[in-house]
């Protein structure tokens, strides 16, 4: 009998657990380490009254997102271990919301680890396996298949070369990165030389994502050449970091083509600047082109958007980023974006607070400024709390 | 008895203006080295707590570290949970961190090097620059004083022209019974002192005697101090290259 492939890999996940905890049962001390954390962000957010008038919802809302995440880990044979991310998500809102917050499939997931047991229409729980891999450590080489993290790219605030998930700089209830289903070989020629291979396996083999990074330091930059296959077009792009005299200097770029219809490749890229003024006042501004998007404001991919399939609609962006440390447990952070297209703008103040070595409190707001229409327009201005504690 | 002809007081005199000074610097250049050698060895591995102390908080950070020589260094951080698997991978004068949280690795630009390091009174650049006390400074004997009931010698360290350093001048003490360091003060460019490094908690550790607390108190900020305190330590141990890589910063759990 053939099993469909997410059956198959649903079962494969559960029996590596059950294996690990099987195998190694006997000196649980030693080869399970245990991490997680909670997070409670209260949000009130201000719908721009066109939206709400339009889909018949309150302007002014209040959002709670709560989130435990558990992250244990077991060692198994060797230099093998396994490692698992499991989250439970809670969600009230007291209006329709036009954007998601709580995390959903995204598109490099083959297997769909998400379940949601509570969904009222204010209410909702979904709980996901986030991560669950398996990494074999062979010396000259590293495997990890399952669920993972691919950290590709250089930039702080974009990631054009991210090509599996990149996350939008103005989501403030997540922070980290979407899990990919793939097999990962990293391939080690150097203490800063490796050449990463990717296979990220869809429903079809057609339309499987394959590609490679290829990584090593030179004269004090760390640079990396990425190409591959993804969504059906051939990527091909680099990053670089390093100095620019005493500030640090950072460029990511792909270009993506369809070969049956080049009229449609595109190229993005970013370029970045920071610089640490003083021991407490540090600065950050990045540019990014985005080709994918549009100049005109009518003819925003907004779907794509609220799917979560893309994070900016428009072409050129500009960001700056300044943070003070005002207290050696009190950080400050201020945010600001622009599309240079549209204009619209969107201003982030954040204020954290280390409490304890475990608990940290931040208050922040976001303000979006924009003529109809525009990018920045649609989003809610929002001021939130965020508390997480680790154990 | 001869008297000494006036050429040969002079010749006297040449000699010791000449040599002197010359041997006393080389004496003073090879106790600042041998007591860095003590302190650090070509290879080391160990465990560490940090606690950053002031009047309004005190926190606590737990560590392992490799270190070769000072050139290459590995930093992970085992506690607390928030920070727990951050890691800092430093090679000659460049520095990468890796954040557990986020799952991703920056380079640290130079002007980063002024940004406290991980909260605490010392700085990236200490990570980078401190190595080269041996190397980047002129030193001197100007005095022997008693510390905490031990000789020491006091030596003035002054930077070499061109050297890539920040301070301007340091008086490192050297207990004279042991060839351990006892006390660093760290002073700008103005002459003020910045910080001082107090060693004490003298114990056999890793094979040889050593001081096994090392306390940085800001001078600059009255109450601000960063104690390390040093849990085990093997030192000359061999160390594989493959700790100081990106592959292993990047690893998921301990290299």
């Amino acid at each position: 009998m053939k099993l469909p492939l997410t059956l198959a890999v649903k079962r494969a996940s559960r029996l590596l657990l059950l294996s690990a905890f099987w195998i190694r049962g006997a000196d649980a001390q030693d080869w399970l380490s245990f991490s997680g954390y909670v997070m409670d962000v209260p949000v009130y957010q201000r719908v721009n009254g066109t939206l709400a008038r339009f889909f018949g919802s309150d302007r002014d809302q209040w959002l709670n997102v709560a989130r435990v995440r558990l992250r244990p880990t077991a060692s198994l044979w060797g230099n093998a271990r396994v490692a698992l991310e499991y989250e439970i998500t809670s969600l009230y809102h007291s209006a329709p919301l036009f954007f998601d917050i709580q995390t959903t499939r995204n598109k490099r997931q083959v297997v769909d680890l998400t379940w949601n047991p509570v969904n009222q229409p204010k209410y909702s729980v979904i709980h996901f396996v986030d991560r669950l891999h398996l990494d074999q450590s062979l010396g000259f080489a590293d495997i990890v298949i399952g669920r993972q993290r691919i950290a590709w790219g250089t930039g702080r605030i974009w990631n054009p070369t991210d090509l599996f998930n990149p996350i939008n700089p103005t989501s403030f209830a997540k922070i980290e990165k979407d899990g990919v289903d793939a097999v990962l070989t990293k391939l080690t020629f150097g203490d800063f030389t490796d050449l990463t291979l990717v296979y990220n396996p869809q429903e079809g083999w057609n339309t499987s994502n394959a590609g490679f990074r290829f990584r090593t330091n030179y004269a004090q930059y760390d640079i990396s050449i990425v190409g591959g296959h993804f969504d059906k077009r051939v990527v091909m792009g680099g990053d670089f970091a390093g100095n620019l005299f005493q500030a640090g200097l950072r460029g990511e770029g792909i270009l993506s083509a369809d070969r049956h219809n080049l009229s449609s490749s595109f190229a993005k890229y970013i370029l970045g600047i920071d610089y640490q003024f003083t021991s407490k006042l540090y600065g950050l501004m990045e540019y990014h082109f985005n080709g994918e998007g549009a100049k005109d404001k009518l003819a925003y991919d907004l779907l794509r958007l609220a799917r979560g399939e893309t994070i900016n609609v428009g072409r050129d962006y500009l960001a700056l980023q300044a943070s003070y440390l005002v207290h050696p447990l009190v950080n400050t952070m201020l945010s600001y974006m622009r599309n240079l297209d549209d204009k619209s703008q969107f201003v982030g103040l954040l204020v954290s607070c280390s409490v304890t070595d475990e608990l940290a409190v931040a208050l922040g707001g976001q303000l979006y400024v924009g003529d109809d229409f525009t990018e920045f327009w649609y989003y809610p201005g929002a001021v939130y709390v965020k508390a997480d504690f680790y154990f | 008895m001869r008297k000494p002809s006036s050429a040969g007081v002079a010749s006297s005199f040449l000699f010791i203006v000449a040599f002197v000074p010359a041997a006393f610097s080389q004496n003073a250049d090879a106790i600042i080295r041998r007591a860095e050698n003590l302190l650090k060895g070509k290879t080391s591995k160990g465990t560490f707590i940090m606690r950053v102390i002031t009047p309004d908080y005190t926190r606590e950070m737990r560590m392992e570290s490799w270190w070769v020589e000072n050139d290459k260094a590995l930093i992970v951080i085992r506690s607390p949970k928030r920070e727990a698997g951050n890691k800092t991978l430093k090679i000659k004068n460049e520095i990468w961190s890796y954040l557990r949280n986020t799952e991703t690795t920056i380079k640290i630009p130079p002007s980063m090097m002024l940004q406290s390091w991980n909260g605490s009174d010392f700085t990236n650049d200490d990570l980078v620059r401190e190595s080269s006390v041996a190397d980047d400074y002129t030193h001197k004997i100007v005095a022997t004083e008693v510390i905490r009931n031990e000789k020491c010698w006091k030596i003035e360290l002054t930077p070499k022209p061109d050297a890539p350093v920040v301070w301007g001048k340091l008086h490192y003490w050297v207990r004279q019974t042991d060839n351990l360091p006892a006390r660093v003060e760290y002073y700008d460019e103005r002459g003020k002192l910045m910080r001082t490094m107090v060693f004490s908690a003298y114990k056999a550790m890793g094979g040889r005697k050593l001081p096994s607390t090392w306390t940085m108190i800001n001078d600059a900020d009255p109450g601000h101090r960063t104690e390390f305190g040093i849990l085990d330590i093997s030192f000359d141990i061999k160390i594989s290259d493959r700790v100081f890589s990106f592959q292993e910063l990047e690893r998921g759990n301990r290299p």
